[in-house]
């Protein structure tokens, strides 16, 4: 035990002293596991909003089909599903694009706030508009201004709120309306985009149930489009889990790419390197005492770059707001988020980028090393 | 039984593209325990090569290395390893100093796969650097001592294990008089506490306290 002591001791201190080749490594490192380790907390940190808006949303989405995608759903629906026994209330709900000046703009129109996640104030009244931070700051709008969007001069609208950005990642470029303006506004009176149903807790199968009934072909409308809050989650979470699952295989390609920089990068002193193994090996050291130091240093060098990692992407998204990572992650963000960037540090992408650390020095030292120790002592010392 | 021995020795070189070269052709030789064994011959005899095979340091192309009636030269690397360890010491003519260790740290490396605490390591290296005279250059880098201390500091980690046999090869070679007097001193107080030597040297010096003089000639033993 004694001897192993003394070897992860002698580890630490032959890093220390190779401060050049530690530092390199290090680098290399920090190079591969800090842009992995930002990217996980960017995604940890939407997925982990979407589950919230999710979870603090309603229990069921009522759409119409329309050729496989959501189609309006009519208002007269409202009055049916509310006399359902379980449901606690029926909100209609507009979510459209239109033009703001040239840009497209998401529009939504409600008369509960507390259908949008984080906003708990009064929906806007007629005429009435809250406008997302960054957007009013792009469309130059202010507190107080009137605009009307692109095409409907003849309806216009007062600024009367901006919202925060820090309340949801989507609040900071959306337009919220009255219900009764989104109507006109895209020329469906009578309709909403969903129905947000909301239910008494453990009642919302059954309700989808009931509902996935009307729409029959006895019925002579199209059938409804139910989603309820777990296939919600369920087709959010898949699209998280595609989306990191593109991230990491590409990652596990740039991961394959930097084994051989390393290897080289590795290379940096490996002829000393050589020449200490001979020396060891001269003076009794055994092929596994010196394969020891080796994976200690490595250890080391792992844990010191992968919290090197968390350390500096920490900084990266909470000092500098992920400039530079975020579009890869949130559509419609620039490469300097003018919102903030939700970012979430879990602990298996710390561990992660750990093993990733530790398996990157160890494919870099290990086989040269070992190499260096099973040759005879005389051929490595000279 | 002899301690150490060797059998028909022979070792060969092969570059590519080159003819092999013969370093050592069917050399025996025989060293007993307590005895002073210098091997001598003019440079590229093969001397060596010879304290290379014995010392395990690398392996014969045929012939064997009997230590204790035990044949080491075809061994797994672990026992050649644990013959280097709690066998032998070994002093190497370019000294082979870990350049970024203190004087103190060399002479302890050896001592570092034992179970040997940091304190008790430390103690009976800075005991070898006295004995050696180097107490006061114990936190100095190699590169900051002379040849003559650097050699002196290669032979206290030579001897920090308390060694039945130690090899040096050319001790004396690369330092000025009154520093190879020093190690041969040095030397003698190890031949005089038991122990067994095999020194490589072409310094008449050496060949006066031998029990026992080997002479190489061109790869071949002469005498």
């Amino acid at each position: 035990m004694q001897k192993h002591c003394n070897l992860f001791v002698e580890a630490i201190r032959s890093l220390l002293r190779n401060r050049g080749r530690s530092g390199v490594v290090l680098f290399c490192l920090l190079g591969v596991l800090l842009p992995f380790v930002t990217a996980m907390a960017v995604a940890q940190g939407v997925r982990y909003q979407s589950s919230f808006s999710i979870n603090s949303g309603a229990d069921l989405y009522i759409a119409r089909e329309q050729y496989g995608r959501n189609g309006p759903v009519s208002l007269q629906l409202i009055k049916k599903i509310e006399n359902l026994s379980g449901v606690t209330r029926v909100v209609p709900r507009i979510v459209g694009r239109t033009y703001l000046g040239e840009d497209l703009v998401v529009v939504v129109g409600v008369d509960e706030m507390k259908t949008l996640p984080g906003l708990n104030t009064m929906a806007p009244g007629p005429g009435q508009a809250f406008v997302g931070k960054s957007l009013a700051e792009k469309a130059d709008l202010a507190k107080g201004n009137e605009f009307h969007f692109g095409l409907f001069p003849a309806l216009p609208f007062t600024v009367v709120q901006l919202l925060s950005p820090a309340l949801s990642l989507w609040s900071s470029s959306m337009i919220v309306i009255n219900f009764h303006d989104a109507e006109q506004l895209f020329k469906r009176p009578g309709y909403a985009s969903e129905l947000l149903v909301y239910c008494r807790p453990g009642t919302a199968d059954s309700i989808a149930e009931r509902l996935s009934s009307i729409g029959k072909p006895w019925e002579m409308v199209p059938p409804l489009r139910i989603q309820t809050k777990k296939l919600v989650k369920q087709y959010v979470g898949r699209g998280f889990d595609i989306q990191s699952g593109l991230f990491a295989m590409l990652y596990v390609t740039a991961f394959g790419l930097a084994i051989p920089a390393l290897l080289i990068l590795s290379g940096f002193g490996r002829g000393i390197r050589r020449r200490e193994i001979g020396i060891l090996k001269a003076t009794g050291w055994q092929t596994l005492d010196v394969l020891e130091v080796t994976c200690m240093e490595n250890l080391f060098l792992a844990l010191t770059g992968s919290s090197l990692a968390i350390l500096l992407a920490v900084i990266w998204l909470k000092l500098c707001n992920g400039i530079g990572i975020a579009p890869l992650f949130i559509s419609g963000s620039g490469w300097i988020p003018d919102f903030p960037i939700p970012a979430r540090f879990m602990p298996m992408p710390a561990l992660l980028s750990f093993l990733f650390g530790l398996s990157l020095t160890m494919v870099g030292t290990i086989i040269p090393t070992w190499r260096a120790a099973v040759t005879p002592p005389l051929t490595t010392m000279n | 039984m002899s301690l150490l021995e060797g059998q028909d020795l022979c070792r060969k070189y092969q570059l590519s593209g080159q003819d092999p070269v013969w370093a050592l052709r069917d050399v025996s030789c025989r060293m007993e325990a307590g005895s002073w064994t210098t091997i001598a011959g003019p440079s590229g005899s093969g001397k060596s090569s010879l304290l290379a095979l014995l010392a395990a340091l690398d392996r014969p192309t045929s012939g064997k290395v009997l230590v204790g009636g035990e044949n080491i030269s075809f061994a797994t690397d672990v026992v050649q390893a644990r013959y280097r360890r709690n066998r032998i010491g070994i002093v190497f003519q370019e000294y082979q100093l870990l350049e970024q260790l203190s004087a103190l740290e060399n002479v302890a490396m050896p001592l570092l796969v034992t179970n040997m605490k940091g304190k008790t390591r430390r103690e009976r290296a800075r005991q070898l650097l006295a004995a050696v005279g180097l107490e006061a250059r114990a936190a100095h880098l190699p590169r900051q001592l002379s040849g003559g201390e650097r050699q002196r500091v290669a032979l206290a980690r030579a001897l920090v294990h308390d060694p039945d046999i130690l090899f040096a090869d050319e001790p004396t070679s690369n330092i000025d008089q009154k520093a190879a007097r020093q190690v041969l001193d040095i030397l003698h107080g190890v031949k005089d506490r038991g122990r067994t030597l095999v020194i490589v040297s072409h310094d008449p010096q050496m060949l006066v306290p031998a029990d026992q003089v080997l002479t190489l000639e061109d790869g071949r033993l002469v005498s």
